[in-house]
């Protein structure tokens, strides 16, 4: 049976098809992975578009900046809210960057949004991007999902590491050491432990009389000692001390090792429901100068060529309240940043003079009402999926977008502009 | 497994189908269970008359029978028409583990023509309804997959339905019983000895090897004796911790959010409790009085299992029980009338049976076993739209064996407009007629967890404003859903569970979910949901899926193993059902019946063929011991834990167990590179405290070396004796294995003590923290045993059980 037909079989009679079955086939890591790495930054507590891609100049009611006549700032074919750190961060990195405004959460929670924008849907169940791109690409690695924040309950695909501490971190890579001059044993007597113990699993490995399960089990311990020559690389690049942005350093200094293909980072301080300026003064240079520094530290190391950045939040925010904070909006923005992608320097998708959701035309990017389709996270999924070659066609993580829903996000002939600002 | 077991005499009904292989593993598989039971009614004769109350041994002499059998062929009809339609429109729900696996139409996942067999059995005595129901009449919980009468697809059907009634298909058979160990599935499998079960049994349940007067009880008492042990051992704070970590698997405790974030605990409901909710004008308890709180809140449905298993209730109570357990801490805030007195109230582990008030409305709040508790609820949480559909689908997973969610990935036909999809939609319907009126069962608990949070008038419903809105979109006749006096919706199907009604229908039963516990624990497949539930305690993962893939190459394989798993987890539920002299549903009978199971007991293959290896792919327990256990283990059997694992969801317990309940849901399965680092941790931090501990002990208390002094050394012979006996005590008390001197794994490991031995006079590369230095162990010995710990220990065969 060829797979088409075991899907079309599948689909016809409703059942799960384990993932493994369907999933692009992760080759065994034999080597360093050297592949692309997904960088997924949650921007928490729900990033304000109008202080971020989707700006606007004229309104008081929605920005200070707007109020005291500042017009938004310009980079290229992105334009910006004229604040903290943004001229700095969108002149070095507009080339590099697509922006999606208009994006429709289909919700005002932050949980619910956190996992509709990290999965593509807002239902349980579904892969975050960074789980089924792990899945994909680093099965089989150390640390295929390295972790820091954002959503991380895992579909059953592959589970998130926590991305280790300093002080973890060198563990993870020299057990033995009690400190940094001391071990607890004598290293060549551990060392004759494990060369044993390889005999041992070989001699295991070879009995006839195993069962399946137990011969599994072993072949485990010896894949496992076999890619502890992995770790060795890692000694080999792990400087003696971290950069500020620790944990985006050993991210990065992670997938230079080549033992992890996916890196979920969180910068958080966006949940402005009060006084919006005095709290994005701290969150968005924060943010900017995260990806900068991942931008800047990737080139340093030699992987920038390889890192594919998205940004995104739970949702965006409404106008200024009361007290000159922002409320939950349904309708935010994402950035996707790749290095000198042909698709960079573009804006897809709009929202309206109030930031209301906009339907957007598929084929032109162009606003439509009649015919178009409002962008909703699973549209961005969808086309991700296709983009980074992790597409599933395990009936439970079905997006659900038909091909007359798949936005080209991708074409540099297209684009949506600020027709709003 | 022969049929006496399939027809669960002791059940006195029909259980769930075994799917059937198209070929024969002996004379018995192959007849074993229809869709209905009814299908082979000479060989269900037959077995019932070899079945006792709970006997699985076979008849002694052949028998000859003239049966009705399966036809060996199809009317032309069935193949061209029927069931090309059937199998893309029936079988999402009437196949084992689908929503219609409790109806009496189960189709297979065989070939066509055993589910030709299988729709001609149930035709011989339901023609009208098969008929009527594939046009959604009388009801159909699958909607209209025939539309109507008109249908082609309809009309074919009855055309067939006479023809595959008329059908003659018998057959004469001489059967001969199976002996316990010939062919079948397990023929060329070697199962464990009553003492190697013993061991592995003690090690899980009490964390440490089998003392000599267990050992001998069983070796001279046979299975009653065996069964008796085991069940001794089932008491302790090793047991606790197991039953913890079964309890945390599945109902991730560990995530509960106790206070804020609209889902936990509210003060307006708790006014006992607003010294530790943060209520305003209340002044509020220390830290340490509202950690204790809010620990004790977490775990209230793992404790109430525990209670229900450490006093032998029935299992049922997981879903009926109208009481809850609470400690002295949950007493006192949350108002709980306790029965009888605590010993010691400050003892948070202490727990209780009481029930909790419900003081915004007086008298006593609903109790449904664990599905009433508040962390049931928030984990397994609800939103306005969801409207209670995901803990249904929880509800069947955790208890009903029955995975609901795999209709939701049926092709769906959205190209209709309809008013209510869920309802309209034979799509949405399949799933939904199903899903919807049960979910009704969790009507008195909203969206925030909460118990009747809302009353409009009189009435006290937990409706959420959304629906009640004059905003919500109207019915078919432009009138709003909602009603004065409602407490379920109008849009979805009427409350109910199958085919009975709920009692108080829209307009609400304050008592609803407890109906519901009780609905699920009389439901047929209630017994074999607790075997699985416990099946992942025991085995540390799930019990096998059928295939569904039947042009695999392996699909014949994964059959098979499936259909002899499923018989023997099947007949364990059976069993379950009925009182073995502990009660009925008793689980400490069900832990003893899956540890002394073949699947359990599976030790080695006598030969491998690459088609063996697919059928016996999972068989065997080999279960990687989760951190908690593992330390568990370390502390009963080497006499000290890790403090590493004290706490099994932080830090190197987390990166080797992969599981803290919150974000990391599903236990690590398998040995990858993190658990190799993690156990090269322990043994490096752990083994020459271990060493040193048990050689400070007196000899005759020694769990590890009580045949050898550090004094003995390897170049002399006495001393090479006695550390050749004590590598091979270490063999029998650390891997489970009694080996001769000569064998080559225990030369294996007394050479690893030699050589570490004849490198002593190597200085090591760096300073070293070991216990043990040339002023307390001049002749290296202690760091060669501490050598030897560190490999056996960092072995599959103490990691696994």
């Amino acid at each position: 049976m060829q797979r088409r037909d075991l899907l079309k079989l599948a689909g016809a009679c409703g059942v799960v098809i384990p993932p493994w079955a369907l999933l692009p086939q992760a080759s065994a890591q034999t080597g360093p992975y050297t592949g692309r790495v997904l960088v997924n930054i949650h921007a928490d507590g729900g990033l304000d578009q109008s202080s971020w891609t989707d700006p606007r100049e004229k309104d008081a009611s929605i920005n200070s900046y707007a109020a005291a006549g500042t017009p938004a700032g310009v980079a290229g074919n992105i334009r910006y809210a004229p604040i903290a750190n943004n001229k700095a961060f969108f002149d070095a990195h507009f080339r590099q960057i697509l922006v999606v405004n208009g994006v429709h959460s289909e919700t005002n929670g932050h949980d619910e949004g956190t996992r509709a924008h990290a999965t593509g849907r807002l239902d349980m169940g579904y892969p975050n991007l960074s789980e089924l791109f792990a899945f994909t690409y680093g099965r089989g690695m150390p640390m295929p999902w390295l972790n820091s924040g954002g959503f991380r309950v895992s579909a059953g695909l592959v589970p998130p590491t926590p991305v280790p501490d300093a002080n973890a971190w060198r563990a993870l890579t020299q057990p033995n050491a009690a400190s940094a001059n001391n071990d607890f044993m004598k290293q060549a007597d551990l060392t004759r432990v494990q060369m044993v113990r390889a005999e041992r699993l070989k001699a295991l490995e070879a009995r006839g009389d195993l069962l399946p399960r137990s011969k599994a089990v072993v072949q485990e311990f010896v894949g496992a000692a076999d890619s502890r020559a992995l770790l060795q690389r890692v000694t080999a690049v792990t400087p003696a001390n971290f950069d500020a942005f620790t944990q985006a350093h050993i991210g990065l200094i992670a997938a230079q090792a080549g033992i992890t293909s996916t890196i979920q980072l969180s910068s958080g301080g966006f949940d402005a429901h009060d006084n919006i300026d005095n709290s994005y003064a701290n969150s968005l240079p924060r943010l900017t100068n995260l990806v900068d520094y991942l931008w800047q530290k990737s080139a340093d190391l030699g992987l920038s060529n390889r890192l594919f950045v998205r940004i995104y939040s739970e949702f965006g925010r409404t106008a200024l309240n009361n007290g000159n904070g922002k409320d939950h909006w349904e309708v935010g923005s994402q950035v996707l940043m790749e290095a000198n992608p042909a698709w960079g320097n573009r804006v897809f998708g709009a929202s309206g003079a109030k930031h209301e959701q906009q339907k957007i035309n598929l084929a032109t990017g162009a606003v439509d009402p009649a015919a178009g389709l409002v962008i909703k996270p699973r549209h961005i999924h969808a086309a991700l999926r296709k983009y980074l070659n992790i597409e599933t066609t395990d009936p439970r993580f079905n997006l659900k977008v038909p091909a007359n829903e798949m936005f080209d996000f991708f074409n540099p002939g297209v684009s949506t502009g600020y027709p709003t600002l | 497994m022969h049929p006496t077991s399939i027809a669960s005499c002791g059940a006195g009904g029909v259980t769930l189908p075994r799917r059937e292989t198209s070929g024969s593993h002996d004379g018995w598989a192959t007849t074993a269970c229809s869709t209905a039971g009814r299908l082979f009614v000479g060989i269900l004769l037959v077995a019932l008359a070899a079945c006792g109350s709970d006997s699985e041994e076979p008849s002694a002499s052949p028998t000859t029978v003239t049966t009705e059998t399966a036809c060996t062929s199809a009317p032309t009809l069935f193949s061209t028409s029927v069931w090309p339609s059937m199998s893309g429109m029936c079988t999402g729900c009437h196949i084992q583990g689908g929503v219609a696996g409790g109806t009496p139409l189960v189709f297979s996942a065989g070939t066509e023509l055993q589910n030709y067999n299988i729709l001609r059995d149930y035709a011989k005595n339901s023609s009208s309804t098969l008929l009527s129901k594939t046009v959604g009449l009388p009801s159909h919980a699958g909607g209209r997959p025939y539309v109507d009468t008109n249908s082609q697809r309809y009309k074919d059907l009855a055309q067939l339905i006479p023809e595959m009634t008329q059908q003659a298909c018998t057959t004469t058979t001489t059967i001969t019983p199976p002996t316990a160990t010939a062919g079948g599935f397990w023929q060329d499998v070697a199962l464990a000895s009553d003492a190697t079960v013993l061991a592995k049994a003690t090690t899980l349940f009490a964390g440490r090897n089998p003392s000599a007067q267990e050992v001998s009880a069983v070796s001279g008492g046979g299975a009653a004796a065996l069964r008796q042990t085991i069940r001794g051992t089932m008491q302790g704070p090793v047991f606790e911790r197991f039953l913890n970590d079964v309890g945390d698997t599945h109902f991730l405790t560990p995530g509960v959010v106790v206070r804020g974030n609209n889902m936990g605990y509210n003060a307006a409901d708790w006014p006992t409790a607003g010294a530790v909710l943060g209520a305003a004008n209340v002044t509020q308890v220390d830290a340490a009085v509202r950690n204790r709180f809010d620990a004790a809140a977490k775990r209230e449905p793992v404790e109430l299992m525990k209670y229900i298993v450490r006093n032998e209730r029935p299992y049922t109570e997981m879903v009926t029980a109208n009481y809850t357990v609470v400690n002295g801490v949950l007493a006192e805030y949350l108002g709980a009338a306790v029965q009888g007195s605590f010993t010691n109230k400050d003892d948070d582990t202490e727990w209780r049976q009481a029930t909790l008030p419900s003081a915004r409305l007086g008298g006593t709040r609903e109790h449904a076993g664990v599905l009433s508790t508040h962390p049931w609820l928030q984990r397994f949480p609800t939103t306005d739209t969801n409207r209670n559909r995901h803990r249904v689908n929880i509800l069947f997973k955790q208890f009903l064996a029955t995975n609901v969610s795999a209709l939701a990935v049926r092709p769906m036909d959205d190209g209709t407009v309809f008013k209510v999809p869920t309802i309209e939609n034979p799509g949405c319907a399949a799933c939904h007629d199903t899903i919807d009126p049960i979910a009704a069962g969790f009507q008195n608990w909203n969206e925030r967890n909460r118990f009747l949070p809302n009353r409009t008038g009189t009435v006290d419903h937990a409706l959420p404003n959304t629906y009640r809105s004059n905003n919500y979109p109207k019915n078919a006749n432009n009138q709003a859903y909602y009603q004065a006096g409602d407490n379920w919706f109008r849009d979805v199907k009427a409350p109910g569970y199958g085919g009975t009604a709920m009692p108080g229908g829209v307009t609400g039963n304050p008592t609803a979910l407890q109906w519901l516990g009780q609905q699920v624990a009389s439901d047929q497949r209630f017994a074999l949901g607790a075997v699985h539930f416990w099946f992942e305690g025991v085995f540390g993962r799930a019990p096998l899926q059928p295939p569904y893939d039947q042009a695999s190459p392996q699909y014949t394989g994964l059959l098979a193993a499936y259909n002899a798993q499923n018989d023997e987890l099947q007949a364990i539920a059976a069993r379950f059902r009925n009182d073995r002299g502990n009660g009925a549903y008793n689980v400490k009978d069900l832990l003893v019946e899956l540890v002394q199971s073949q699947w359990f007991r599976a030790e080695r293959v006598t030969s491998l063929s690459a088609s063996r290896a697919v059928d016996l792919k999972d068989v065997g327990s080999v279960n990687m011991l989760p951190p908690s256990q593992l330390n568990q283990k370390l502390i009963g059997v080497v006499g000290q834990g890790w403090s590493e694992f004290d706490n099994p969801f932080t830090g190197w317990a987390l990166n080797y167990g992969d599981f803290d309940g919150v974000f990391r849901v599903n236990r690590a399965k398998s040995h990858t590179m993190m658990q190799s680092i993690g156990i090269e941790r322990l043994v490096a931090t752990r083994s020459c405290a271990f060493t040193k501990g048990d050689f400070d002990k007196p000899m005759g208390n020694r769990l590890l070396f009580p045949l050898v002094t550090l004094a003995d050394t390897p170049d002399a012979t006495a001393g090479k004796a006695a550390i050749t006996q004590n590598i091979r005590h270490l063999h029998k008390a650390l891997w489970k294995e009694d080996l001769p001197d000569t064998d080559v794994e225990l030369q294996r490991t007394v050479k690893l003590f030699t050589d570490t031995w004849a490198d002593r006079t190597t200085a090591p590369a760096r300073p070293v923290n070991c216990a043990y230095n040339n002023t307390n162990d001049p002749s290296y010995t202690g760091r060669a045993w501490a050598a030897v710990l560190a490999y056996m220990l960092g072995d599959v065969k103490f990691l696994y059980e």
